[in-house]
């Protein structure tokens, strides 16, 4: 720890600002369930209640008549997890040649690698579902995540980790006997954990989120998202949505990213406050 | 020799991926004909379960075609989608549309007109059957592109516990601009205002073209290649309610889903709205609820919105069963049916003979409202251009802008050149 033992002031004032701005984060969550567990005439009333005057937690059981719910989340939670696993592969492969390998056009591939950044995902949108229809893999949960199987963004953030790691270490592992790959393997990710658990939230919490692709190339049920049965309670333009079960389905869907937040709230907090593994 | 192991591992861990992940769609037994039905939800409420329950009566229905419904978001998803699908060779056989995209669809050639179907089934006989104000959106340059479905107009409603309490007769909604002003300054001067308004108009698009033409204009070209935003009855219909926000009667700027809201909360007395929302209102409302016809200006006029049938262009085949599809949808008995469980508006008028309809209105006699407007005012179609979902949009914006205060001349005609913009490719 760095912080001298007694409160000094920078720390007292870091409180003093950051409390009011966690609370101000924390409204549209508590209103988000507190909204959930409300009957229709609760949320109508004219006089705002904060605490609804008994638990409708048939809206819940709403959710679940109006969507497959069980086989969405498995959907949702295979692809996010197919997604991410073959995004370490190829982006710590990729890192790996922009970090160390000497190669001509190296760093003008790198930085064609980082514009693809700058391209919105939507204006790729024909492409990429006229790629999924050749392979014919249309209405599966290969073709909501295959599109995303490399990542610009997971690339650069492994290759900056890698670079930070000096290369005394790796030369070490490689008069010991091990070769490229080995060396990523049994070197630099266990050093670079925490860019990787960081990447791993970034990249699940979009593919949790992500909408217009899987409703574009997923047909039924058994492909489909959370994000998706959500949407058959919120799209009412010709009426209006029935706010209390909308409310339940945010938080049925929610809730298992603030879970896996809350278990593996350490090692992500570290990585973006810059504790790089060789400190630890 | 390591190396090439791992990569070997490798290569087999993300075959097995793509073998666990993916697989083939079901396939319809061969000799049927297999049709995919993108639809979109435009209400709240069991809207995809209600779908699925009818077109799987389809398919039990006969052995022939098989449909598949495939939920696709919103209206503007589903047409999205349909798009894509389209421009990537693989287009749905049937959709419900938004009826306005037509110009759109037509401009891709992704549907086919269905003037040979409708004449193998019966002609005229057989088209007019459906209430004459929702054939209009489907009839464009001499053919038909589509057929009503799930079809809405404007409403306007009212809180008649109110009225009973302001002395105003529960059963005689104010039938023009100047009686909504008077009946306002009525229920303003009983309830005060006090967080209460006498009426509510939401920002949209859809509310504005009824006033557009209840004063006497027009909002769009027939062959939807112009809009007139900058005209002497858009002021009109703009100073219909910006009197009312300066009385204090409307509150300046509500959206759609929060001012039916406040009516359900007894905040606002009186609302225009889409009969869509008419389930929800009485489903939610605890006191007495009244509907009644749109208010008038000079032209008793109002128009229709929500979705039509769209056969994209596949093969005869394909389009012939689609056809089935969509007649067997679209029956007096089906339309009834949908507009029972759903809310629309039924489109055909031997709906409404039927037994089962008779019995629903007798329950729901606000149900019966929408029909008679539909009957006895002039029907015009859905605001309806090329790049419309971009044009509804600026129109969103204009009403927002000058309700909130913004002034009403440069507004105008900042729109009016936006729009002019947008539309420019389109000129012949």
């Amino acid at each position: 720890m760095k912080f001298d033992r007694k409160f000094d002031r920078s720390v007292v004032s870091a409180y003093v600002i950051l409390t009011p701005l966690a609370l101000l984060m924390l409204v549209p969550l508590v209103f988000m369930f507190t909204t959930s567990v409300k009957t229709l005439g609760d949320i109508l009333s004219l006089e705002f209640q904060w605490i609804p005057q008994r638990l409708a937690l048939e809206n819940f059981q709403r959710v679940v008549e109006v969507m497959p719910f069980t086989r969405y989340l498995y959907n949702t939670a295979s692809i996010v997890a197919m997604t991410f696993l073959v995004q370490s592969v190829t982006i710590s492969l990729a890192a790996y040649a922009f970090a160390r390998l000497r190669f001509a056009g190296r760093d003008l591939l790198f930085f064609l690698f980082l514009v693809q950044l700058m391209i919105p995902a939507t204006s790729i949108i024909i492409p990429n579902y006229q790629t999924i229809r050749a392979f014919g893999i249309l209405n599966t949960r290969l073709a909501v995540g295959m599109v995303y199987f490399a990542s610009a963004y997971g690339t650069f953030l492994m290759r900056q980790a890698f670079r930070a790691i000096p290369r005394d270490l790796e030369d070490t592992a490689k008069l010991d006997g091990c070769n490229g790959l080995r060396v990523i393997q049994h070197v630099l990710l266990p050093l670079t954990k925490p860019s990787l658990v960081a990447f791993a939230f970034v990249s699940g919490t979009f593919h949790w989120n992500n909408f217009f692709w899987p409703l574009l190339v997923t047909d039924t049920a058994r492909a489909r998202t959370l994000t998706v049965g959500l949407a058959m309670l919120t799209q009412a333009t010709e009426s209006t949505p029935e706010i209390t079960i909308t409310m339940a389905a945010a938080v049925m869907i929610t809730a298992p990213l603030f879970i896996l937040f809350i278990l593996f709230q350490k090692p992500f907090i570290e990585s973006f406050a810059g504790a790089g593994a060789l400190k630890g | 020799m390591l190396k090439k192991v791992s990569l070997i591992c490798l290569i087999l861990l993300m075959a097995g991926i793509a073998a666990w992940a993916g697989g083939r769609g079901e396939q319809a037994e061969t000799g049927t004909v297999y049709l995919r039905f993108y639809y979109p939800v435009g209400v709240a409420g069991d809207h995809a379960r209600i779908m699925e329950g009818m077109v799987r009566d389809f398919n039990a229905s006969q052995d022939e075609v098989f449909v598949e419904a495939i939920f696709s978001g919103g209206y503007r998803e589903t047409m999205e989608r349909a798009q894509t699908a389209y421009l990537s060779g693989n287009a749905p056989e049937v959709a419900v549309l938004d009826a306005p995209a037509t110009y759109d669809l037509i401009e891709m050639g992704a549907i086919v007109p269905l003037d040979q179907y409708i004449e193998a089934e019966g002609g005229d006989a057989y088209i007019s059957r459906f209430l004459d104000g929702f054939m209009e959106i489907a009839r464009l340059e001499g053919q038909t592109w589509s057929i009503p479905f799930q079809r809405s107009t404007p409403l306007f409603y009212y809180n008649k516990d109110h009225f009973r309490a302001a002395g105003l007769d529960p059963d005689a909604p104010p039938r023009n601009w100047d009686e909504v002003a008077q009946y306002s300054s009525v229920l303003a001067d009983h309830f005060g205002n006090d967080g209460r308004w006498p009426i509510q108009i939401p920002i949209n698009f859809w509310l504005l073209k009824p006033m557009v033409l209840q004063a006497g204009g027009t909002l769009e070209s027939d062959d939807g290649r112009s809009v007139s935003i900058d005209t002497a009855e858009m002021r009109e219909a703009f100073g219909y309610m910006l009197d009312l926000v300066d009385q204090g009667y409307m509150a300046p700027i509500r959206q759609w889903a929060p001012s039916v809201s406040d009516f359900i909360a007894g905040s606002v007395s009186m609302l225009y709205n889409s009969t869509g929302s008419l389930g929800h209102i009485e489903r939610s409302a605890d006191f007495d609820v009244g509907t009644g016809f749109l208010p008038t200006q000079q032209r008793q006029v109002v128009i229709e919105g929500g979705g039509n049938f769209f056969i994209f262009d596949t093969d005869e085949r394909r389009q012939q069963a689609a056809w089935e599809f969509v007649t067997w949808m679209t029956n007096a008995e089906n339309a009834a049916r949908w507009s029972i469980e759903s809310g629309y508006v039924a489109v055909r008028e031997d709906s409404y003979s039927l037994p089962e309809y008779e019995q629903h209105v007798e329950r729901n006699p606000n149900a019966i409202t929408a029909f008679n407007q539909l009957q006895s005012v002039e029907v015009e179609r859905n605001f309806m251009t090329y790049q419309q979902a971009q044009l509804a949009e600026l129109l969103n914006e204009v009403k927002e802008d000058i309700l909130g205060g913004a002034n009403i001349d440069t507004t105008l005609r900042e729109a009016q050149s936006r729009a002019d913009t947008i539309l420019a490719r389109f000129q012949r």
